[in-house]
């Protein structure tokens, strides 16, 4: 689930506010859970993954923001983790600086509204998949909206499905032999193959 | 059923203090009684439904309004209260989409109507406002976020227990300091922490069993605040 579509340019974004550039390596954290949140982050190249208690809330990318909402709710620390994906190149923007620059320019505000609305939708429309799936629809989901469409795979970990879709790594691999027993997908290191596209999409019930 | 107000209150003399709207000057507060409308809506009475066109922004006067959304099977699904000051529809209006939930009626209400196109003219005139609403929503995503760790990852018990917490923080306690101020059915609270009402009933008498909540009658009382709280395995 990327969080939103709307973003800003990083011509934009210098006009704002002054901020230290820095580079973070693939896996490397941001910020953790509970840390001071004195930065809001602004992603120049790469793509951050928003988790808190092992559950990816979303990933941030190109021209979007991570750490606004810490930074907004009044409170004193981050009540998630962001860590990256990727080798990924951000702007660190103290707070203070960043809610100054709220409170001079109307057309910021206005479209951190429209993001901060469309970030909302897409946790609530995430949260209504979990409450009406089952953990096998929800795993097939996850596995079908990352087939890389070549090669009919899916690069996902059990650990990265269990992070997405809240469901234990112990009942996915449970799943995957379920799964694989049908002869619906096979399970090659690090790499999932599918056999049978169109029964697994009507297990995940894709609407 | 609703039905017009005989004296409807203006804004300058409405007694909340908590809604966005009480922090706007007394021009944009006059041009809003102005052009209002209001309306009782009795228990159980909807103000809006989930997927239609978004015409107004809601300020609750007087009462306790449920948001919730249809589910699989029809089966509803609460994602938040309203009370007095609170304003609803303002995410449909602000994002040009259809109202998200439906809103109903928990108890007779007073709630005020703004037309659309005057809520959005004093966004666009009104920075401070825009700004309110942007830490408003700011409050609103971090709970849809926790909301959807708590369905992913939480026990039925964990959820029951931070459904009754939600009550709380939503609508206080009655003069005793302990019963929540506010009447559910089991189905609602099932509803609210997405579970059925059968595994509710049996849920919330081993909370009462372990001598964390007292059910009497519609009213639930709470025994052991700090163990409801360790009950809900929150550690913020």
């Amino acid at each position: 689930m990327n969080y939103t579509n709307k973003s800003f340019s990083l011509g934009y974004v210098n006009t704002l506010f002054l901020s230290e550039r820095i580079e973070v390596k693939e896996g490397e954290f941001l910020f953790h859970e509970g840390d001071l949140n004195n930065f809001v982050f602004f992603i120049i190249e790469g793509r951050i993954k928003v988790v808190k208690k092992k559950i990816v809330i979303g990933f941030t990318k190109e021209n979007e923001f991570v750490g606004i909402t810490s930074c907004l709710c009044e409170n004193d620390h981050y009540y998630f983790s962001a860590l990256a994906c990727e080798d990924s190149i951000l702007l660190k923007i103290h707070k203070a600086v960043f809610k100054k620059a709220l409170s001079d320019n109307p057309e910021f505000g206005k479209i951190m509204i429209e993001i901060l609305c469309e970030r909302i939708k897409l946790t609530d429309n995430k949260t209504k998949s979990f409450m009406n799936h089952t953990s096998t629809e929800r795993v097939v989901n996850e596995i079908l909206n990352h087939i890389t469409n070549e090669r009919l795979s899916c690069q996902l970990t059990p650990e990265d499905l269990s992070e997405l879709t809240g469901v234990s790594k112990k009942l996915i691999q449970s799943i995957f032999k379920e799964l694989a027993a049908k002869k619906l997908i096979k399970i090659i290191p690090h790499t999932i193959e599918i056999l049978d596209l169109n029964q697994l999409e009507i297990i995940g019930k894709i609407v | 059923m609703k039905k017009n107000c005989t004296e409807s209150p203006i804004c300058s003399k409405c007694g909340n203090t908590q809604s966005i709207i009480c922090g706007l000057n007394d021009t944009d507060k006059n041009e809003i009684s102005y052009r209002k409308d209001d309306g009782i809506y009795k228990k159980g009475d909807i103000i809006f439904k989930e997927g239609n066109n978004a015409h107004n922004l809601f300020c609750v006067h007087k009462g306790k309004i449920k948001l919730s959304k249809l589910g699989k099977d029809g089966k509803e699904q609460i994602v938040r209260f309203a009370k007095s000051g609170d304003i609803l529809g303002y995410r449909s209006l602000l994002s040009n989409e259809p109202y998200h939930a439906t809103a109903t009626a928990m108890e007779e209400s007073e709630i005020c109507v703004i037309p659309k196109e005057v809520f959005q003219k004093i966004v666009e005139d009104n920075y401070k406002l825009s700004l309110n609403l942007i830490q408003l929503l700011s409050k609103d995503l971090k709970s849809a976020e926790q909301h959807l760790i708590d369905v992913a990852q939480k026990t039925v018990r964990e959820r029951i227990s931070e459904a009754l917490l939600l009550l709380i923080t939503s609508f206080g306690y009655l003069a005793d300091g302990k019963t929540i101020n506010v009447h559910m059915t089991r189905s609602e609270i099932a509803d609210l922490a997405g579970t059925t009402t059968e595994t509710t009933i049996r849920t919330l008498s081993q909370l009462s069993h372990d001598g964390i909540i007292s059910l009497e009658g519609k009213n639930i009382v709470i025994t052991n605040h700090t163990e409801l709280i360790r009950n809900t395995n929150t550690y913020d």
